[in-house]
């Protein structure tokens, strides 16, 4: 048996408040790679690129909107090799948002990023996600 | 009555022991993960770095004003005290004990608590309230290595050299002090103090500076990660936890003065 990389986006988990959105993302393969910071920041910059967040660069996490922390999160969780992505409760998570695009646009703006993505949530939210269910 | 105080007076022994167990537990842990081979080496160094520029070298200026200050007025008092009590043939002796032994580590311990000790208590009791430690764990970072390590090993470092800096400027202060009351050349000053420095003042200078720098820094992340997850726990843990740095300040400094005395 062969576990999977399971990597939660979830509400419970928050980005460290002391860190910018960048080295948030780089700080798992930073630990666990020994990465360099230089080194994984290319990577990172990229990625923040194709997710449409790279004007977060140098920011922390007083001067972020929520939708744009969501997407940090999961930029976060696709630094999991061959990841396969948990996103729980994500509408808790969007501010005013009640639709599944933003979810979807961004997930498949970083498709090479992960294997595979799972999304848990209420019933009563099964409306906001259209023809996704 | 007796029964209802003495029940009172076990249940504070209890909280008191299982405190105590339960801070063993977590220094043991701190060593074991220290001195593990797994432990992720890259990361804690660039932590570290962070953390010598916040307790260090951000004081340093403010260190350095207050050295010269503390260091000059206090030598003058006891330099004029020893003049007046007829004392100058121990000159170089309570220079060197009030100064580098006991003033030096104290004062710079206390600036550094002051600072670092609540700015680490409330960071990791935030940490800890906002789950930031949970988000750390769910992704297979090490708290214990990523975040408590460094800070120790840091706040220790800045001690160490800090306190001994302190020294030099007090004990540079001092021949100021000697040339004006007992006209004491240079050379004179440097020979007195030489004489009076062993190798063992040395060693307890260290020792005192590096268990007064790991008490000061491992006592508030202990507490900040006891913190109860409510926002309004946060000042209470600061509070607490600094409380306890002060008790180890005074300890340390008792024990350290009951073994020289034995």
């Amino acid at each position: 048996m062969h576990p999977l990389n399971f990597a939660h986006v979830s509400p419970d988990l928050p980005l460290l408040s002391n860190l910018t959105i960048e080295d948030n993302i780089a700080l798992i393969t930073r630990y666990h790679s020994n990465v360099s910071r230089g080194k994984i920041l290319p990577v990172v910059e990229k990625l923040m690129e194709d997710a449409g967040i790279i004007h977060l660069k140098g920011e922390r996490l007083a001067g972020v909107n929520k939708n744009d922390v969501f997407i940090a999160k999961l930029l976060r969780a696709c630094m999991i090799d061959d990841a396969v992505i948990v996103i729980e409760r994500p509408f808790e998570m969007l501010s005013g948002q009640k639709s599944f695009n933003i979810i979807q646009e961004t997930l498949d703006s970083i498709k090479n990023m992960y294997n595979s993505c799972i999304v848990l949530d209420y019933e009563w939210h099964r409306n906001f996600y259209g023809k996704a269910v | 009555m007796l029964r209802a105080k003495i029940e009172q007076v076990g249940g504070w022994a209890i909280e008191k022991w299982d405190f105590f167990k339960d801070f063993s537990i977590f220094v043991a842990r701190f060593f074991r993960v220290l001195f593990s081979k797994d432990t992720k080496k890259g990361v804690i160094l660039d932590v570290m770095v962070m953390q010598i520029y916040f307790t260090a070298v951000q004081l340093l200026a403010f260190f350095l004003m207050i050295s010269v200050i503390i260091g000059t007025v206090f030598i003058g008092v006891v330099l004029s005290t020893v003049k007046n009590l007829g004392l100058s043939e121990f000159l170089g002796d309570i220079i060197v004990v009030l100064v580098a032994l006991e003033m030096g580590p104290l004062i710079t311990v206390l600036l550094i608590a002051l600072r670092s000790s609540s700015a680490i208590n409330t960071e990791i009791a935030v940490m800890r309230v906002n789950g930031e430690i949970d988000s750390l764990i769910s992704y297979g970072i090490d708290e214990m290595s990523y975040l408590y390590i460094p800070r120790v090993i840091s706040v220790t470092l800045c001690v160490l050299v800090m306190s001994t800096l302190f020294s030099i400027i007090a004990l540079l202060s001092g021949f100021i002090f000697s040339f004006t009351i007992f006209d004491i050349s240079a050379a004179a000053y440097s020979e007195l103090i030489a004489n009076s420095i062993t190798l063992r003042d040395v060693g307890v200078l260290g020792i005192k500076s590096v268990l007064m720098g790991f008490f000061i820094s491992i006592i508030p992340i202990f507490y900040g990660t006891r913190t109860k997850r409510q926002f309004n726990m946060i000042p209470v843990s600061v509070l607490k936890g600094m409380m306890s740095v002060f008790s180890a300040i005074i300890i340390v400094e008792a024990l350290l003065l009951a073994l020289k005395l034995i």
